[in-house]
């Protein structure tokens, strides 16, 4: 049963592999020498002003748990969608349901305007 | 012929796995060199000539390049995540090539041999699992870096990737309601015609019984590579490099890398959900199917295992190609133009779209059309139709009604004045 | 969509006309008139300067009074500030202060000038009237010192924040200025944050972070208290931040820094720092004679270098009062449009890099090449041309010129017609440009927006018309102007103008560029030909007076410009006879187009600040002079 899944295994540890050869042979191939200006944070060459890591406008936030709402929508899209042909019209009918509760989710978030960025 | 079982399919995976990881790397340096040389030809320029023979070594030189260029580290840095951030970008968009298939089996002495890294039976599921952790690499080095550029181009590519990951699956279902099943060889059964062995399938490409999957996926797939028009996460006029502008030496070309594999990566998916995968039109020759069960259908030779690969490589680099002209064609989109664009057209118009086509099956299977070409001919129609709709409300009537400025406007081109009237300005 | 707010007495795509000024003295000018009648003793002095434009000398104090007058009243309505410039004449006289006016309904251009004692240089702001004026005093207070008071945020604007050796336009201050080099260097890379950022950005930040930041403790600039700024310092709420775009940034065209405070990605507030190019310029021309003025002028706008060349040519030209030839007009004409052409076909080329259609730059480029080459082939030089002498030009036409001339507009719209082809009816072009910085024609002018800016707001006004030079008036061609005043309107009227800049170039080679010599007979201003000063004994003095002491100009003032690539370019220039200019203020277009960046973006995205700065189409060069 897991025999398929030894190709993404063997795969998963060549593709990390290579990024750590990567990152190690630059390390080592390449000059170091920190100064004060190279290690500031990039502004335009401006010395920033305030931090980075304040809180931040919440609009991301919000798209972020729409996305979890739908992606989970689409996880079980997946098994309905395989044996929907079995199904027949039962299916239909009760993933229109589902769908419905969803949409008026999402016509709630539209509404409030959770999806204007301006 | 017998798949491979035992320590064969083990030794044999492990050499698949590391050939075709070579391959795949030569192969997007060639993206990046294509990139560049069809570039120069859009722009009427040559493009890079210098490095070897047409300039083809160049992108090796920019290799080394990277490797010798003294590596910045940001005293603002979270070292962690600020490591582990290239990483996770190329990763994933490397490992994601494991479930596809790229040619037709290949017969050796020790058994057949699937073309394919993992044959997976979960093979959609894992596309858009290791698909959607490719937001990992951007938001991990636009947090960590401890730049406001980095920060705004990861809060936006974050933002970007998962409102598309949400279109991208969703226009994947509409496959899967056809298909039955959720293993990605089998849905190159799917397009190929196979009469009377096994489960039915329709024999065409999917990208005509599913014409609007095939587009919204088109759009999703380029908005995940972050290529314009869908560049906003490093939008270099606005972010100066976004995400990765902390990033020097080969921690960048690792960023760089991972987006082209990306970009290979998407092409190839395309190419396997829509374009018949490794299959060679209007023959069927090359019509051989693995049934999960271990069942072989049609007739595998090595010859043909060397033409569905060049058939499936030149699909692939056509979708790279076309991905480069967008790229070198058109303007950037601004960030709230992207997010409406992902969340009030993709996901609306692909959920409809589900439902169209889950009505339709249920319609024709209800009358009892045969599962085979006309099924998959009365489908392209309903298509076609869609296809037509979708692109006026997308176009909102411009293409039909003439210029685009007509309609927006309510006027001619309001800055061309020569002629008579008022605003005739100044004839001397 | 907002509607178009349309300027008093002036119709939208109305071409502004100069008129006739008056016979007669100064004093009988209906505006000089006007003043007197209203303001008797708060009027001063009054004469024509050079090109007959009336000139108003008023009491310091009135200043605010007059010009609210001149704006408002129907009869005068001088909607557009063109310039505010100071200058210091030397020798204890007192400063002075010009206002630059102009009448878009009635074409007619007053001067106003205030001339505060040295012991209180002080003059009231004029920017509740007119919003152009907000820089324009500010660059006056930065280089000579003057306090316009009531003045929103007067800060220095091209010197650093913190510059301690003084008002560097004064006479009294040296060319190389106070400190000496060492200490200007250790001043330079000890800069700190006070240095960099002004007082209530300073604040700003420290709301933001939370901080408690001691105002009393920073170094104020001169003449700023902290109660002076503390009305523009306010707390911010936790989830806005500051950030640089720019000067070291691919999408300011140059080293413009722009602080913008944002929320999320909408732009809250937009504050503009300069002078990272800052060089002296007029500080430096006041010590070079007239011709060597020349080079300084091309490096200002870079990107269409003859523009300025030829602008100050024709400046002094009119305070020598010297007639040039009628084969130098015209080939002046030629090289105004194809730098035109130059400067348009940049905008359009960065314009395109900064909304991500990169082609469209390299396209607009190879253009762009061989206008460079048809310079070179003229004067060797590519960008800094400095094709100029006053009376004429550096060379003739060489053999063949005009021809690379015609193949060149023959062959140019082919190339616009396929860049239009990519952008003009691009969604993605549209959405990105349309409704985006939008300004009224009563906003734009308010602002001092003049060229294709201000023609995209509806506003026909275009020096080669309304005041014509170089005979502008025997050719036929169209004003575009826009309706909607956006981004890409912008975008269309450049493009049209370019279109009509080629039918220009191509009148002018059809009638063929008249024969004769290029440079005026003038044995003031040009130098005698080697033969005849062998042989002639006054050519020979007069060549000697040339070379040695180089051309004089007779005192006078003038305030002159031309409409250049990227707005109305004007020369205020005053001699006292002598062979350097006592003063040489360029009024550069870019600097006040970007004035009105921060009006224009509120409120917008991050991205539209791009494209808005894009389409003001501004060259550092000539903003930082």
């Amino acid at each position: 049963m897991t025999r398929p899944y030894l190709g993404i295994f063997f795969l998963s540890i060549v593709g990390v592999a290579n990024a750590a050869v990567m990152m190690l042979a630059s390390h080592l191939a390449s000059p170091f020498r920190p100064t004060v200006a190279k290690g500031s944070p990039y502004e335009s060459g401006m010395l920033p002003l305030g931090g980075t890591r304040e809180r931040f406008s919440v609009q991301y936030y919000i798209v972020a748990m729409l996305f979890i709402v739908f992606d989970i929508e689409t996880i079980f899209f997946f098994p309905w969608a395989v044996i929907y042909r079995e199904l027949g019209l039962f299916g239909f009918w009760e993933m229109v349901v589902f769908i419905a509760v969803l949409a008026v989710g999402l016509a709630y978030a539209w509404k409030k305007g959770a999806l204007e960025w301006t | 012929m017998e798949t491979l079982t035992g320590a064969h399919f083990v030794w044999m995976t492990i050499f698949k796995v590391v050939l075709f990881f070579t391959l795949l790397m030569l192969m997007v340096g060639g993206v990046v060199m294509f990139e560049r040389k069809v570039a120069g030809f859009i722009q009427d320029r040559s493009g890079p000539n210098r490095v070897g023979p047409w300039g083809l070594l160049q992108t090796m030189a920019d290799g080394i390049k990277f490797l010798l260029k003294e590596e910045t580290y940001p005293d603002a840095a979270q070292a962690v995540f600020y490591l582990l951030a290239p990483v996770m970008a190329m990763v994933p968009a490397t490992i994601l090539f494991a479930v596809i298939p790229f040619a037709s089996p290949l017969p050796t002495g020790w058994g057949l041999v699937h073309m394919i890294v993992a044959d997976v039976p979960v093979g959609f599921l894992y596309v858009l699992a290791i698909g959607s952790f490719g937001v990992y690499g951007v938001v991990m080095a636009g947090w960590s870096s401890g730049s406001k550029y980095a920060f705004l181009g990861g809060m936006r590519g974050s933002a970007q990737m998962i409102s598309y990951e949400v279109g991208l699956a969703l226009t994947l279902v509409p496959i899967v309601l056809l298909g039955g099943g959720v293993r990605i060889p089998d849905l190159i059964s799917l397009q190929q015609g196979f009469t009377g062995q096994g489960p039915a399938t329709l024999g065409m490409w999917l990208f005509l019984p599913l014409g609007v999957s095939f587009l919204l996926f088109f759009i999703t797939g380029l908005a995940e590579t972050k290529r314009i028009p869908f560049d906003l996460p490093e939008a270099e006029a606005e972010l100066i490099a976004g995400y990765h502008t902390e990033y020097s030496a080969m921690k960048f070309g690792m960023f760089f890398l991972g987006e082209y594999a990306h970009m290979l990566t998407t092409a190839a998916l395309i190419t396997v959900f829509f374009l018949g995968g490794w299959d060679i039109p209007f023959w069927h020759g090359d019509n051989i199917r693995v049934l999960a069960d271990g069942t072989v259908i049609g007739d595998p030779t090595w010859w043909k295992t060397v033409l569905t690969f060049l058939s499936f490589t030149i699909k692939t680099s056509l979708l790279v190609t076309v991905f480069v002209w967008i790229r070198w064609t058109l303007p950037r989109f601004r960030y709230d133009q992207l997010m409406e664009l992902g969340w009030k057209f993709v996901i609306v118009a692909a959920t409809a779209y589900v439902f169209v086509v889950a009505g339709s099956v249920l319609v024709l299977d209800r009358l009892g059309v045969h599962f085979g070409l006309p099924y998959a001919a009365i489908l392209t129609g309903v298509n076609v139709v869609l296809l037509g709709l979708l692109l006026f409300v997308v176009d909102r009537g411009r293409l039909a009604r003439g210029a685009a400025y007509t309609v927006t406007r309510g006027l001619g081109r309001a800055s061309r004045r020569s002629g008579t009237g008022p605003a005739a300005a100044g004839r001397s | 969509m907002p509607e178009t707010e349309t300027l008093p007495g002036v119709a939208a795509g109305e071409l502004v006309r100069g008129s006739p000024t008056p016979e007669g003295p100064a004093d009988d000018h209906p505006s000089v008139r006007a003043l007197r009648e209203r303001f008797g003793e708060g009027v001063g002095r009054t004469l024509f300067d050079a090109i007959h434009v009336p000139v108003v000398v008023v009491v310091p104090e009135r200043v605010r009074d007059v010009l609210e007058f001149l704006r408002d009243d129907e009869s005068q309505s001088y909607e557009l500030l063109l310039d505010v410039m100071g200058a210091d004449l030397g020798g204890g006289r007192p400063l002075q202060v010009w206002y630059q006016l102009w009448s878009l309904r009635h074409g007619r251009m007053l001067r106003v000038v205030a001339e505060p004692p040295w012991d209180d240089l002080a003059v009231p702001t004029v920017t509740g009237l007119y919003r152009t004026a907000d820089w324009l005093e500010r660059e006056v207070y930065d280089m000579y010192g003057v306090t316009f008071r009531g003045h929103p945020d007067l800060r220095r604007i091209l010197m650093p924040e913190n510059y301690a050796e003084g008002f560097p336009l004064r006479k009294d201050f040296p060319l190389r200025g106070r400190f000496s080099r060492a200490e200007q260097v250790r001043r330079a890379l000890g800069e700190g944050l006070e240095d960099v950022y002004a007082l209530w950005e300073l604040e700003l930040a420290a709301g933001i972070a939370g901080a408690d930041r001691d105002v009393e403790s920073l170094d104020l600039p001169p003449r700023l208290s902290p109660e002076d700024v503390g009305h523009m310092a306010r707390g911010l709420e936790g989830e806005k931040m500051l950030i640089n775009i720019g000067p070291q940034h691919p999408a300011t065209h140059g080293v413009l820094r722009l602080v913008l405070e944002l929320d999320g990605e909408r732009v809250v507030q937009c504050i503009p720092h300069l002078g990272y190019l800052h060089t002296g310029f007029e500080k430096t021309c006041e010590y070079r004679e007239w011709n060597q003025v020349v080079p300084y002028t091309d490096r200002m706008d870079y990107l269409a270098p003859m523009m300025y060349n030829i602008g100050y040519a024709l400046a002094v030209e009119s305070l020598l009062e010297i007639e040039i030839t009628p084969r130098c007009r015209v080939v002046r004409v030629l090289l105004m449009e194809l730098n035109r052409i130059l400067g348009h076909l940049l905008w359009l080329g960065t314009t395109g890099i900064d909304l991500g259609a990169f082609t469209v730059f390299l396209y607009t480029f190879q253009e762009r090449e061989r206008i460079y080459n048809l310079h070179e082939a003229y004067c060797g030089g590519r960008i800094t041309t400095s094709v100029t002498r006053v009376g004429g030009m550096v060379a003739d036409l060489p053999v063949g010129w005009l021809d690379a001339v015609a193949e060149f507009v023959r062959t140019l719209p082919e190339t616009l017609d396929q860049v239009e082809d990519l952008l003009t009816n691009n969604a993605i072009w549209l959405a990105r440009t349309e409704d985006i910085g939008v300004m009224s024609a009563a906003e734009a002018v308010n602002h001092g927006l003049t060229g294709p800016n201000l023609r995209a707001s509806g506003v026909a006004y275009d020096v080669r018309k309304a005041r014509p030079y170089l005979g502008y008036d025997e050719y036929d061609f169209d004003v575009p102007v826009g309706e909607h005043g956006d981004t890409y309107d912008r975008y269309m009227v450049r493009v049209e103008e370019m279109r009509q800049s080629v039918r220009i170039l191509e009148q002018a080679l059809d009638r063929g560029v008249p024969d004769g010599p290029i440079n005026v007979q003038d044995r003031r201003v040009v130098l005698p030909p080697k033969s005849e000063a062998m042989g002639n004994i006054d050519s020979m003095i007069s060549h000697f007076k040339l070379v040695m002491e180089g051309l004089q100009v007779p005192p006078g003032e003038v305030w002159y410009s031309v409409e250049a690539s990227k707005g109305e370019l004007g020369f205020g220039i005053i001699s006292d006879g002598g062979n350097k200019p006592v003063r040489c203020r360029f009024r550069a277009p870019s600097f006040v187009n970007l004035s009105a960046i921060s009006t224009m973006v509120q409120d917008e995205l991050v991205a539209d600040v791009i494209a808005v700065n894009a389409s003001l189409d501004i060259v550092l060069g000539e903003i930082d002079r």
